[in-house]
């Protein structure tokens, strides 16, 4: 959906169906179906890692692209985890292959051996330029081996976390 | 230094056993390994050399997911050992009370 800057109209100035079209039909469709993408997870196995340094959870599945106005992204994402060492696992979103949060990523937190937990997170991106952005989910450990439980059939696990951007403004 | 990731097909993996390996055989080059949907990736400076390299592709084909960490191993035992501890106490040996305390005795010092 193509968005025009709305316009400043004059007194006396002809209304015709184009400048209608572009400034009412085309702008309401733009916000009512804004660039968008999500990926729920229901996957034939689970994911797991064991780096120390941020990598990519899924860089096909879980690497979002939209065709941006210029405006800010929400990101959201919530899973099911679980660390063998119980120890933290660190979650970042990476724009165009660099993480928004920097340092230990959006959030870090301790996952017990013998239970799951769900991390969630959402995000607002500002300061994007207008075109193709592309959003990848990354995950890293402090120590132990991380997994994210994707709809795999764990038993009692057999959960569908979902990623999803959004232009919102 | 950079990170590269060397990626193979393969379905059934043990991370922690397979992270073992890969780290015994290639130091402080390795820095872990991710899996999902088939595929392995092994994340690696990209200083490690060529031959480095190649023994990735043979650990990882060679990687058996039903062979356990030490760790995996004591957790293995230890849940069977509670198992079989699933009895009236009247039913308990010498051995079941040795063993309980001995469990005991390792819980708390891992919580100190």
């Amino acid at each position: 959906m193509t968005w025009t800057t709305p316009k400043t109209w004059d007194a006396d100035e002809l209304v015709t169906a184009t400048v209608m079209n572009t400034q009412i039909r085309d702008n309401l469709n733009a916000l009512k179906f804004p660039p968008s993408a999500a990926h729920v997870l229901d996957e034939s196995s689970e994911y797991t890692t064991t780096s120390t340094t941020f990598v990519d959870v899924d860089s096909t599945a879980l690497a979002l692209t939209i065709t941006t106005h210029g405006g800010d992204v929400m990101v959201q994402f919530h899973g099911n985890f679980r660390n063998s060492a119980g120890d933290k696992i660190c979650l970042d979103v990476a724009v165009d292959d660099v993480r928004v949060a920097g340092e230990d990523g959006i959030m870090a937190q301790a996952v017990g051996t013998g239970m799951s937990a769900t991390l969630t997170f959402t995000r607002l991106i500002t300061g994007l330029s207008a075109g193709a952005h592309t959003f990848k989910l990354q995950w890293r450990v402090v120590t132990g081996t991380a997994t994210l439980f994707a709809g795999a059939g764990t038993v009692n696990n057999q959960v569908h976390g979902q990623f999803w951007v959004r232009e919102v403004s | 230094m950079a990170i590269i990731e060397l990626v193979f097909d393969r379905a059934a993996v043990n991370p922690d056993r397979l992270h073992e390996d890969l780290a015994a055989a290639l130091g402080a080059a390795f820095i872990g390994v991710s899996a999902g949907r088939g595929k392995v990736r092994v994340h690696v400076l990209d200083s490690l050399p060529a031959a480095d390299r190649d023994r990735i592709g043979l650990l990882v084909a060679a990687h058996d997911p039903s062979q356990l960490t030490a760790a995996q191993q004591a957790e293995a035992d230890r849940a069977a050992l509670l198992e079989r501890l699933r009895k009236p106490w009247a039913e308990w040996t010498a051995k079941d009370k040795d063993d309980v305390l001995r469990l005991m005795a390792e819980r708390l010092l891992d919580d100190h």
